[in-house]
């Protein structure tokens, strides 16, 4: 016998559908959003109802924001001429955290990908071959990820920009920080060695 | 219950599964191409990230009606560096193979003959045509191999400058003089897997596709409109 309401399951279903919530955790999260008369419940529609009408993405680098332009953007204080291209909004609030980039971000979305079907314009690359032809940008940093897809990508970028005559550079791959070498692959040390530096 | 140990394997395709872990699909030396369920290797920083192009050791266990677990993955090489077309067109040979075999299905000599595409393409040989040699490797492979050096029935020898005409069942058949149809170095060409010239290169893929289209092979165009819209793209914009 079904214990649980039609609408719970199906309230429980689409917690499922979340990063990270297994079926219990979805029960748990479902019986908590209803248990105080649906207060939490109507609160977190409010919250949801309000991020789906106000968020768009940003019309310069396409991550979510409130206005036409996010507040990077808009800042006085970054580089507009400098550019990091990243996969996901999550990578900006990570580069963000570290408080060391002062330039502009351009949010994929994804990477190229044959095998999914994903082309250029379905990561937004042709937004960013207009900001390539405005002349304001002296670099494009390619931070998307280190596999096959993300460097096929950023060579994909790097050739647009060249096309242009505006220097791209890549992130560095090697050693993480507390890294030791005798546990890491070798295919990281190979990174590693080929891509040392001068120690100063 | 199946244990499979240190099997050299290929990664042809790896799709997120919940939160932390993989479905792979593999080419391997001994089983074919098989599918397995990789848990942990997204997040964990220990877990190896199963990427395409680079030459692996894997171990499974399972099977019975289930997708087999991955139990120990370490790579055996380093990746082939491959950039621009000559990466698309290793997607392109992954596309192939996803699309045209089975799982477990016994293909004696595809993993040494993806092998050799891969090095070929690293050698910098050009992708069109490493792309057309598996092409003509994997019909071979999936039981349709081309007889391109003798005439079917006669089989007396294919004349470089003679015309043929040819079917994708039984194999070229000599047209009379003044008749035109494939040219005879076209179909030596194929065979040997080097060509003299790109119209040759050209009439080669046309038959292929013709063959594959024969067998009930070729019906999806796969990664082709892909790769297409990508080089205009990139032509558009002077890249």
């Amino acid at each position: 016998m079904k214990v649980m309401p039609p609408p719970l399951e199906h309230l429980t279903e689409a917690l499922r559908q979340l990063p990270g919530v297994g079926p219990r955790t979805a029960q748990r999260l479902t019986l908590a959003l209803i248990n105080d008369q649906g207060e939490r419940a109507r609160r977190l529609t409010r919250a949801l109802n309000e991020a789906l009408d106000r968020l768009q993405l940003c019309q310069s680098c396409r991550m979510y924001t409130e206005d036409a332009l996010c507040a990077i953007c808009r800042s006085e204080s970054r580089d507009r001429s400098q550019v990091c291209v990243v996969e996901t909004p999550a990578d900006v609030i990570a580069l963000e955290n570290t408080a060391s980039y002062r330039g502009t971000y351009f949010v994929l979305y994804g990477h190229l990908s044959p095998l999914d079907q994903v082309g250029p314009e379905d990561i937004g690359l042709d937004l960013l071959v207009q900001h390539l032809a405005s002349g304001r940008i002296r670099e494009v940093i390619l931070a998307t990820n280190a596999t096959v897809e993300g460097e096929a990508t950023a060579h994909f970028i790097a050739n647009l920009c060249r096309a242009r005559s505006i220097p791209s550079t890549r992130i560095a791959q090697g050693i993480p920080m507390g890294g030791e070498l005798e546990y890491l692959d070798g295919h990281t040390l190979v990174q590693a060695i080929q891509g040392r530096r001068n120690y100063e | 219950m199946i244990r499979v140990w240190d099997e050299p394997a290929w990664v042809l395709h790896a799709r997120n599964y919940g939160e932390t872990s993989q479905i792979v699909e593999l080419l391997t030396a001994h089983e074919g191409r098989i599918g397995l369920l990789a848990r942990g290797t997204r997040r964990s920083p220990k877990a190896p990230r199963l990427e395409p192009f680079t030459p692996w050791s894997v171990s499974w266990s399972g099977g019975e009606g289930r997708l087999p677990t991955l139990r120990n993955a370490e790579r055996a090489g380093p990746p082939a560096r491959l950039q621009g077309h000559a990466l698309w067109a290793g997607f392109h040979l992954h596309d192939l193979m996803l699309r045209l075999t089975e799982r477990f299905e016994p293909l004696a000599s595809l993993h040494a003959r993806y092998t050799g595409a891969l090095s070929a393409l690293e050698q910098g040989i050009p992708p069109a045509q490493v792309v057309c040699r598996f092409e003509r490797d994997l019909l071979a492979e999936l039981g349709y191999g081309l007889n391109l050096r003798e005439e079917a029935g006669s089989r007396e020898p294919i004349h470089p400058a003679a015309h043929y005409e040819f079917d994708p069942g039984s194999g070229a058949r000599r047209l009379p003089e003044g008749v035109s149809g494939i040219e005879g170095r076209v179909l030596l060409d194929l065979a040997q897997g080097s060509w003299g010239d790109e119209a040759s290169l050209l009439a080669s893929r046309r038959l292929l596709e013709r063959v594959y289209a024969f067998h009930g092979r070729g019906q999806n165009p796969g990664v082709r409109p892909w790769m297409e819209s990508l080089l205009l793209f990139a032509r558009r914009h002077g890249a």
